[in-house]
């Protein structure tokens, strides 16, 4: 009797350790299934969001000269944007997922953590359309102007407030000598830009009031005489120089598209990055344009086909008269494919792309006074 | 005694084999489940990426009627460009456009007044399950036609394999 109760004691016991152990594994499977589950949602969700910023971004840079305000919700998360040899990244920063572009060109701050997106696109052309750049910021990016000049003007204007369409870029113009007094108050990022040439210089002190955020949050661009650009960042109370100063490539006019792009930039390297996917894009189109083999002024594409039509109208009374501004136009496309191919090949090049550019317009212009096939 | 406790352990393997049982009919819906949300989200993407393709292939500066420093025309495509298009794009194909377009076919139809078809860019999947076409009416220049640039009618159609 004893022993039988003893053995039934120990039966009960193992028994109850036995469920206990297979409730425990039990549980613990499902909730290791749970806990992946939400990890996979969490990853499935970033790689939704990262899709549909791509989406957005793509139709707010064809549509030309648009400005939309873009509601993300987004402020738990931080956007990045960066470009490396000629190819721009941007996405989710910890998400692992990202969109990777050698195509389109974009211009922002390295980060964003902004509820709210201002996306502003503006064509570049040189001299013929060649894409569109996109400018994105947020309303929590502050761009602190310096200095008076049509650029800057224009700039403001561009940027008022319109509630109509809603879009906002939080801009402020101060005296060069009232610096001191730019306070950062809820911006997450500030951004100087010098259109006096001289107030932000290498090693010159960083306004007080921003000497709180945290280094790559406080940026500067300083724009010099005949369009060259130079960055700066904030190092601890002082600006430091970040990368060599650039020439824009700019035609000048109304709503310069390199200009707007060098406001946004982050640095330098970031700018001519993009810049290369642009000249990319521009010896293609002179192919279009010029043929193949446009570089040895042998003609082709377009430009054939409009010599090709002169040639075979003689006569017409505008044959005579448009051959000649033809075979100039043939000359200005051959020199600035060339010049756009010896700028891919090295920036020191560059600065004769904005002559040969300017030459093709002209050419381009003439045809069009005298009523003649214009190239573009 | 003997026979309750193998009764007991009989029903012990009962419970076990039936809660696995149910544990693998639950894996096998989650299986179908998710089989068939892969693929509502493969179409979902396939008709993202035809979108995004249709509205790059619309407002390509290749492609776009252009009028001097004015704004171009909309929704109107240079038949001069068109013409020399295609042999830009397969020079450049692999290292620029097939980044634009990706596994795509572009063809464009001038309807009035001659039927005429130009095809841009093709570049097939090797396995392909669908073919997603957006067609875009469009108004076609042609500058070299006459004294005076002639207009026709047609339209774009941007077809994205998947």
């Amino acid at each position: 009797m004893k022993q039988g109760q003893k053995q039934g004691q120990i039966q009960v016991t193992f028994h109850w350790i036995y469920v206990l152990i297979a409730g425990a594994v039990i549980l613990l499977f499902f909730f290791s299934l749970i806990l992946s589950q939400k990890q996979r949602s969490e990853q499935v969700l970033q790689q939704d969001i990262t899709k549909i910023i791509e989406s957005i971004f793509t139709a707010a840079s064809l549509s030309e000269k648009t400005k939309t305000t873009v509601d993300t919700n987004l402020d738990q998360y931080v956007l990045f944007f960066n470009c490396r040899d000629g190819q721009g990244e941007y996405g989710l920063e910890g998400s692992g997922s990202s969109v990777q572009d050698s195509v389109y060109p974009l211009f922002s701050p390295a980060e964003i953590r902004s509820p709210q997106l201002s996306l502003w696109s503006l064509p570049y052309k040189l001299p013929f359309k060649v894409g569109d750049f996109l400018l994105v910021t947020a309303p929590n990016i502050k761009y602190v102007l310096m200095g008076t000049t049509p650029f800057s003007q224009e700039f403001l204007e561009e940027t008022k407030p319109d509630p109509a369409v809603r879009f906002r870029i939080n801009t402020l113009a101060v005296n060069p000598a009232d610096l001191a007094t730019v306070d950062p108050g809820k911006n997450q990022q500030v951004r100087f830009i010098d259109f006096t040439g001289g107030t932000i210089q290498e090693g010159v002190a960083v306004p007080e009031k921003v000497r709180s955020l945290d280094d790559p949050t406080v940026t500067a661009v300083v724009f010099s005489a005949e369009n060259i650009i130079t960055y700066f960042q904030k190092k601890g109370e002082i600006w430091k120089q970040r990368g060599q100063s650039l020439h824009l490539l700019s035609l000048g006019g109304e709503r310069d598209a390199a200009k707007y792009a060098a406001l946004f930039a982050p640095d330098a390297e970031t700018y001519q990055c993009n810049f290369r996917k642009v000249l990319q894009r521009l010896s293609f189109l002179n192919e279009i344009y010029g043929g193949k083999e446009i570089a040895n002024d042998i003609p082709g594409g377009k430009l054939k086909e409009i010599i090709d039509f002169y040639d075979a109208h003689p006569d017409l009374t505008l044959s005579n008269t448009c051959k000649p501004y033809v075979l100039a136009m043939q000359g200005a496309l051959q020199s600035h494919q060339n010049e756009v191919s010896a700028c891919l090949a090295s920036e020191a090049a560059c600065l004769d792309l904005v002559s040969s550019a300017q030459q093709l317009r002209q050419a381009n212009q003439n045809l069009i006074v005298n009523d003649c096939i214009s190239l573009y | 005694m003997n026979r309750r406790s193998q009764v007991q352990l009989v029903e012990t393997i009962a419970i076990l084999l039936i809660f696995f049982i149910l544990l693998l009919v639950g894996i096998v819906f989650y299986y179908q489940y998710q089989k068939s949300a892969i693929k509502e989200k493969g179409k979902e993407l396939a008709s993202s990426r035809a979108l995004d393709t249709a509205l790059k292939t619309l407002f390509l500066p290749e492609f776009i009627c252009s009028k001097g420093e004015t704004e171009a025309e909309d929704n109107c495509l240079d038949l001069m460009k068109v013409r020399s298009a295609n042999s830009t794009f397969s020079e450049h194909l692999t290292e620029y456009y097939f980044t634009i377009f990706s596994f795509s076919n572009i063809t464009v139809h001038q309807l009035y007044p001659e039927e005429q078809t130009y095809y841009l860019y093709a570049k097939k999947r090797e396995q392909t399950r669908n073919y997603l076409p957006t067609f875009f009416v469009v108004t076609l220049r042609d500058q070299a036609a006459g004294t005076e640039p002639e207009y026709s009618y047609g339209y774009l159609e941007v077809g994205v394999y998947s």
